[in-house]
């Protein structure tokens, strides 16, 4: 057992190494991507987690099994028996009837326990103001829409009659806690106790009536039950999650967590140069102690054993401490933002953070590794002639394998292999670009230098006698602008694109069901209002019947189709396209008419040509030129694909699957449909406005705005926390770099001060190679900058770009300012310290 | 036998095109126990030949026997092994680890060969050197000559059959130099053991390399021997 002797002694020298800034900077290297990652990781998993929680109060439970068919009743001794709470619900249509005036109306009926997640928001008054509760109507009581009084006339406290039974009218329904199904229906929904359902007497044989499930409970014992109840389940039946309901906030989420991840991977990516420029150095700093060790006998094996047990403290010190540190701030982050957060977050794991830790430990062995490896093989006869450099070990092979720890790292953080690759490929390009650009940017600069101001021009004399290390910083300083420049641009944008996809005033109400002969009416009522509104959307009501002359029940028999085979949707028309709508494949109408191409088969005037929602046509199994047959008011109408589109859901406004052209739908009977918004103390307007226009319905949606925004507001803090982070590993990459030229300013300074230069003249010397410096790895970052932001905005983002002018006044003068106080700092030394002191520091 | 037989090595260096002779067909034998310096202007390739010697480099041609073992025919690691059990160095510039204290530098060599008793061993041989109250010092708070006696310490600490001294005074002013070099010889001549170490030390210290029972001359990559100094 001879390695334990080894082990003492590598840690003994690991101790004592501490003090060394290569050694303290490799620790702290290792510790801010592991801090980085943990932190990130467990606030981003709670955060998402709790999201996940949050979108599943908007379908009232963490799962939900729809069915047209009743259900077996083992899903819920099963859920029961893991468990889950469980709830039933049964849904149907009929008509109500008050005041001798008949109104279909959306019954959901359920158990006492309903809703499992969520709320429904109930007010006792009409318009009142909403009021949050965990509870179901009781038996004998009704809690019902706006519109359903509406149409019946009737007040709070009055009787309804449904089939066979009467019920009180006990409370006004604002937001069923179960969001899904559609908003736009022209038919209010009112809820019901389950046990009432009976004495309608209206559910029987032959009824439509759709049943529904709720679950809630520990993540581990859903998945235990969704992995026993799939291959259980009818074909029938479907399993609900959230991502049927989120369309308002997945979007802006998705974008959240991508930013959160990929800044999270900037960070450890600038940590992970910084390793590499500690580990050279650290190398270089201890090709002596190899050669002594050598020299007093140690094998190449006990040498390599020292050093790699050295690095191994480093990593699991930094690994550990970071991780920890990262998840106790993941509480403090959670603490600022405790305002708007969840009240019941979920609470933290421990996997985060080992994930954590375990990258952090092997990002420092790999890149750290090979130059480490290389003091094996440092002859012992460097004691005696300093000169002697080690043969260089094969360092291919830890590179790739870093490249593929930072691979799998980047798709741990993003979940996309293809980001990953090209994430981590093209920085290595980069890096590469970088130091071939800096070499060239130099060699010109020397050319022009007469031109140039005389502090500069000594900057240039200086950089280029050290071409090497000058090569290696400016890349090194390029990275650091451009990885700060892109995180803080993207940053912006994100922040633009979110207020601009909810801004203050963004319409809170719809109303549906304007007829035509009102429509000018409607409008002119919001005008005197003073109110913000969209325009007015026409809108038909269909069923798809036939795509391709097949009956839709035979392409998707027992039901197992889309959602949107099962009810009428909404359709429109329009000759213009919708500014935030993007054609994906296919051509809008006026094009084809004009220029037929080979995709859209004929420009035949006969044609009844529509634009479908791409992802519609996806579920549908139909592309371009496919055959659509709909029912509208029981006239078939036959048309054919000339276009798919992208719809922006999440922008609440009215939003439609189809387009038609204007001159066939048209004929049909249609209402038309708006959005607009009225603040939220002008209620009663809305009163008044029923009372003009009876037959229109107005919806609220105010409560799922709310929560967006909140969500949003989430998220912002979460960006600005990480972009601290990613600042904060800037700086210790950047101390990394001006200590990589630490010995040669040492040594440099010595010869000055003992040739009788003083101090203020070193300090410009230092000053003006540290202002140059920071001005060409600008520039190249700024080139680098405006390139990457160009290919993201054209190929990712599909907006216009434009140059980002204010930064190329910021990076530079963010450059100066940060290189020349941290040269400052770790120059410190160079500038007081005697010759003879700084002749034995090198030594 | 001779504890060293270096025969006919040769050492040549190929800078910028041109082939440089350190070391031409030299011959040199060494007996256990005996003392030797090697002596020679600056550049004459004192201290390649030294870590030829020592196994530190190699020849390019020639073979180097220690121990009746043939040091050309090892690789690397057979060459630290032969360091590790026969060999001590004392350096011109001492050559302590910075970070170390004057007992881990002693105690350093003493580790690397397993010896449980190295922390006492260390402790006795600072002792000797008088350094008994500095045990704990780091390099940078010992004086240049303070530093070298660790060095002397760590080399005698193993307890070598050879020791190597590459210019000991160099770095030294003349009395600190001369109580190194008394320290040096009487360490080696009241050995507990009763052994005494084959020494063998490169200088440029006349007085120094007097002290020595013979003194060798390289010039020009070949050896010559003095004899009272004058050369043979």
């Amino acid at each position: 057992m001879k390695s334990l002797p080894i082990f003492s002694l590598a840690f003994k020298h690991w101790f004592n190494d501490l003090r060394s800034n290569e050694t303290k900077l490799l620790v702290l290297a290792t510790l801010l991507a592991a801090v980085s990652m943990s932190m990130v990781s467990s606030f981003s998993d709670r955060l998402s987690r709790t999201m996940h929680y949050r979108a599943s109060e908007l379908i009232a439970g963490d799962l939900t099994i729809f069915s047209s068919r009743k259900m077996d009743p083992q899903y819920r001794v099963k859920a029961q028996s893991l468990g889950l709470k469980s709830s039933q619900a049964l849904g149907f249509s009929t008509m109500a009837f008050a005041n001798d005036q008949l109104q279909l109306v959306r019954v959901r009926s359920v158990e006492e326990n309903y809703p499992l997640k969520g709320f429904n928001q109930v007010s006792d008054e009409l318009y009142g103001k909403g009021e949050l509760i965990k509870a179901a109507p009781e038996p004998g009581k009704l809690w019902v829409e706006e519109r359903i009084l509406q149409k019946l006339s009737a007040k709070l406290g009055e009787k309804i009659e449904i089939g066979d039974g009467v019920f009180l009218i006990e409370k006004i329904l604002q937001q069923d806690a179960d969001r899904s199904g559609s908003l736009f229906s022209p038919f209010g929904r009112l809820l019901m106790n389950i046990n009432d359902v009976e004495k309608t007497g209206v559910v029987g044989e032959g009824s439509r009536i759709f049943y529904k499930h709720y679950y809630t409970g520990e993540e581990s014992a859903l998945t235990k039950f969704v992995t026993w109840l799939e291959p259980r389940l009818e074909k029938s039946e479907k399993l609900g999650g959230i991502k049927d309901s989120q369309n308002n906030v997945s979007d802006a989420l998705d974008k959240a967590q991508q930013y959160l991840s990929l800044a999270s991977l900037i960070s450890v990516l600038l940590a992970a140069v910084a390793i590499a420029l500690c580990a050279q150095r650290y190398s270089e700093r201890h090709f002596n102690t190899a050669a002594l060790l050598r020299c007093l006998g140690a094998s190449s094996q006990q040498v390599r054993r020292i050093f790699v047990y050295k690095l191994l403290f480093t990593a699991i010190v930094g690994a550990v401490c970071g991780a920890l540190i990262g998840f106790v701030l993941h509480y403090a982050l959670l603490e600022v933002v405790a305002d708007i957060l969840p009240r019941d977050l979920m609470p933290a794991r421990i996997i985060p953070v080992l994930i954590s830790m375990l990258s952090a430990a092997m990002v420092l062995m790999l890149i750290a590794l090979a130059p480490i490896l290389n003091l094996k093989k440092v002859s012992p006869a460097r004691v005696l002639r300093r000169e002697l450099k080690p043969r260089s070990v094969q360092a291919n092979v830890f590179f790739a394998l870093a490249v593929a720890m930072m691979v799998s790292l980047a798709f741990l953080l993003t979940k996309s292999l293809m980001l990953s690759v090209v994430f981590v490929v093209g920085l290595a390009i980069l890096l590469l670009v970088y130091g071939l650009l800096s070499s060239a940017l130099l060699a010109g600069l020397l050319k022009v230098q007469r031109f140039l101001p005389t502090t500069i021009k000594l900057g240039l004399t200086q950089l280029s006698r050290h071409q090497y290390y000058a090569r290696s910083q400016i890349a090194a300083f390029a990275f650091i602008f451009t990885s700060v420049a892109l995180i803080w641009i993207v940053r912006g944008d994100l922040f633009e694109n979110w207020q601009a996809q909810i801004p203050e005033g963004t319409a809170n109400h719809f109303a549906i069901n304007i007829l035509p002969d009102k429509k000018d009416d409607f409008a002119q009522a919001m005008e005197n209002k003073g109110l913000k509104a969209s325009e007015f959307y026409p809108m038909v009501r269909a069923r798809i019947t036939h795509i391709n002359g097949e009956d839709v029940s035979s392409i998707f028999p027992e039901k197992t189709g889309p959602n949107a085979l099962r009810r009428e949707l909404n359709l429109t028309w329009s000759d213009t396209l919708r500014q935030d709508e993007k054609i994906i494949a296919g051509k809008w109408f006026d094009e084809i008419i004009e220029h037929p191409s080979e995709k859209i088969e004929s420009a035949d005037e006969n044609i009844n040509w529509i634009s479908l929602e791409a992802e519609l046509a996806e579920q549908l199994k139909v592309g371009l030129n496919d055959e659509i047959s709909f029912n509208m008011a029981g006239t078939t109408t036959v048309t054919r694909i000339a276009s798919l589109r992208s719809v922006k859901w999440e922008n609440f406004r009215p939003n439609f699957y189809v387009v038609f052209t204007p001159e066939v739908l048209s004929q049909f009977h249609h209402t038309y449909i708006n959005s607009f918004y009225l603040p939220s103390n002008e209620g009663r307007w809305l009163l008044s406005l029923n009372q003009q226009f009876k037959a229109v319905t107005i919806v609220e949606i105010d409560q799922v705005l709310k929560q967006v925004r909140e969500i949003l507001a989430q998220t912002s803090i979460a960006v600005e926390a990480i972009l601290l982070l990613v600042l904060l590993c800037a700086m210790v990459l950047m101390f990394a770099t001006l200590l990589s030229t630490l010995n040669l300013r040492k040594h440099e300074a010595a010869l000055y001060r003992t040739f009788g230069a003083s101090e203020k003249m070193i300090r410009a010397r230092i000053r003006s190679e540290y202002i140059t410096l920071a001005l060409v790895a600008s520039l190249l970052a700024l080139l680098s900058f405006e390139g990457i932001s160009l290919a993201l905005y054209m190929i990712i983002f599909k907006v216009s770009w434009a140059p980002h002018l204010h930064l190329w006044l910021a990076v530079p003068a963010l450059a100066l300012a940060s290189i020349l106080m941290s040269g400052y700092y770790a120059n410190r030394d160079v500038l007081k310290a005697s010759p003879r002191q700084l002749l034995q520091d090198i030594n | 036998m001779a504890i060293i037989d270096a025969q006919n090595l040769s050492k040549s260096l190929t800078l910028a095109d041109q082939s440089l002779d350190i070391l031409s067909g030299l011959n040199l034998k060494v007996e256990a126990g005996e003392s030797l310096a090697i002596v020679g202007k600056s550049g004459s390739g004192k201290s390649t030949l030294l870590s030829i010697l020592a196994g530190l480099d190699s020849a390019s041609s020639g073979h180097v026997f220690v121990h009746g073992q043939d040091l050309s025919a090892m690789d690397e690691d057979g060459r630290a092994a032969i360091r590790n059990e026969h060999v001590g160095f004392i350096f011109q510039n001492f050559q302590l680890l910075p970070h170390l204290s004057a007992l881990d530098n002693v105690m350093l060599p003493l580790e690397l060969s397993f010896d449980k008793g190295a922390r006492a061993k260390a402790i006795g041989w600072l002792e000797k050197v008088g350094l008994a109250e500095r045990l704990e010092h780091q390099p940078n708070q010992l004086s240049g000559g303070e530093q070298q006696r660790v060095a002397i310490a760590r080399a005698f600490a193993c307890e070598p059959d050879i020791l190597f001294a590459d210019e000991p005074t160099g770095n030294l002013d003349e009395h600190t130099g001369q109580t190194i070099i008394d320290l040096l010889f009487s360490l080696n001549s009241h050995q507990d053991s009763g052994k005494k170490i084959t020494l063998i030390l490169v200088t440029h210290d006349d007085d120094l390399a007097l002290q020595c029972q013979r003194q060798v001359h390289l010039e020009d990559g070949v050896l010559a021997e003095h004899t009272n100094g004058v050369t043979a």
